[in-house]
């Protein structure tokens, strides 16, 4: 069967469509609009957020995909967490597509999707899995069970990672997103030039924080102002910070591996596109003997196809196209 | 009023005092570089109106509601505008629809655009100095004891 999957949770507008047969899913097209509005229809600058939250952008994309999008079996939208009105430009979008094209409409968090997008064009993981979410927004540990069930172990209690990462990359006065500057900084750097705090180490519990590391970072500018312009105290910060912001991942995700027997460690979210994070979790996966299934780089960041994908695993949990609204919060599990 | 305050848990006590002099319905600026201390003083603000869950950062998420029970207080609107680069963007939020009686709304960086946005009832402004922060707390219709 064919899904398919709109998200405007966030920064993205995206529609995709994913083929569902035999427990596999394979993606038939997706559309990102922070991408396609390069392209010549859409014309000079989209300002995403208002964009979204007028339905033009959705409007010209569905419009674009008409002729596919009436052969879809299911319409899979993201409802939750995020920002209620950039929601609703989607499921409003999701909701009248599934009344006239008389389909099954299926609410799907946005989290889920970030898991999911690890089954795409691929062997389906094994479960029980042990999840990593790392993103902009989130920092999210996670079991999911044999039946798909979530069950959230840790998250962060201030900061998210990948916010750590920007904010760190504006201190340094480096380009947005943050992540990759850092990363490209760090490369020249001594990752154990700073001791910065990796949140909650001795703790526990499998929570995070990211404040700390943040404002350790900012002190350790300020005191040391005069040598902003030196390329190798810059290198090093980043370097250091990178570390620090990794390991504090892999303490928890260590931790988590111990208490919780696994088959599969599964990564999703924007931050998952980082070099470090991915041999340092490559390492961990092998030493724990569990498959590490990373998605794709293109997969990392938010798009469509992760919710059509979530999506094909709900189709008994169907939503009424009438009264579906959007969640501000929606946690992994619940 | 300002205060110096070395620790966080001077920032609690402040937040606890804070909170009590709000009537509900207020706007909140909170203006401070990065790190200084912004989410940490809503944070006080929440747990002093008996909120005990996580309070997270708004950065990427721009608005975190929470429900509380204090008072007049019932609801708790968290914003960052920090990622917002067109005015456009954020009058397509209807932030005045976000107003009511029952609820009090906190924005960090209410002023990442030139264009007056939004128009606080109340200032806090966080400083990093040396050992700690100076807070000043300031309002037109609004006079804090201390």
């Amino acid at each position: 069967m064919r899904i398919l999957g709109i998200e405007t949770s966030c920064d993205e507008t995206a529609l995709a469509c994913a083929e569902f047969q035999d427990g596999k899913l394979t993606t038939l097209w997706s559309d990102i609009a922070s991408q396609m509005k390069k392209h010549a229809e859409f014309g000079g600058v989209v300002p995403e957020v208002a964009a979204r939250l007028h339905l033009e952008l959705l409007s010209t994309m569905l419009q674009a995909r008409k002729d596919e999008i009436v052969t879809v079996d299911a319409i899979a939208v993201t409802a939750g967490p995020g920002l209620k009105p950039a929601l609703r430009s989607g499921i409003e979008a999701a909701k009248t597509l599934a009344w006239t094209l008389q389909k099954p409409l299926i609410a799907v968090s946005h989290l889920e999707g970030h898991v999911y997008a690890n089954w795409l064009d691929q062997r389906p993981p094994a479960l029980p899995a042990l999840v990593l979410l790392v993103s902009g927004g989130h920092t999210e540990l996670a079991l999911m069970g044999e039946d798909g069930s979530f069950t959230l172990l840790g998250e962060t209690l201030d900061d998210a990672v990948g916010e750590a990462f920007d904010k760190v990359a504006k201190m340094l006065s480096l380009g947005y997103p943050g992540g990759p500057a850092i990363s490209k900084l760090a490369k020249e750097g001594d990752r154990a030039a700073f001791a910065f705090p990796r949140g909650f180490a001795n703790e526990d519990h499998l929570n995070f924080s990211y404040s700390g590391l943040k404002t350790s970072v900012l002190y350790t500018l300020r005191k040391h102002e005069d040598q902003l312009g030196d390329l190798t105290f810059r290198a090093n910060i980043a370097a250091s910070f990178e570390a620090a912001a990794i390991d504090a991942l892999m303490i928890k995700t260590r931790k988590a591996l111990e208490k919780h027997e696994v088959k599969s460690l599964l990564l999703g979210g924007g931050v998952t596109a980082n070099g470090l994070l991915r041999a340092r979790t490559a390492e961990l996966a092998d030493e724990f003997d569990v498959d590490l299934r990373l998605p794709e780089l293109k997969l990392t960041g938010d798009n469509a196809i992760m919710i059509a994908a979530a999506g094909a695993f709900h189709l008994e949990h169907l939503s009424n196209p009438f009264t579906l609204e959007a969640r501000s919060t929606w946690p992994l599990g619940s | 009023m300002q205060k110096r305050v070395k620790t966080i848990e001077e920032t609690n006590l402040l937040a606890m005092e804070f909170v009590k002099m709000l009537k509900g319905g207020e706007t909140i600026a909170l203006i401070g570089d990065l790190g200084a201390g912004k989410t940490a003083f809503v944070r006080g603000c929440l747990a002093a109106m008996g909120f005990e869950g996580a309070v997270k950062s708004p950065t990427f998420t721009v608005m975190n509601e929470y429900d509380v029970d204090f008072g007049r207080i019932q609801h708790v609107q968290h914003l960052d505008l920090y990622r917002f680069t067109l005015a456009d963007e954020i009058e397509a939020m209807h932030l005045g629809d976000l107003h009511a009686p029952n609820a009090i709304m906190f924005v960090e960086w209410p002023n990442v655009l030139e264009e007056e946005l939004i128009r606080p009832d109340i200032e806090v402004r966080i400083e990093i100095e040396e050992e700690g922060r100076r807070i000043e707390i300031a309002g037109d219709r609004f006079q804090l004891a201390g």
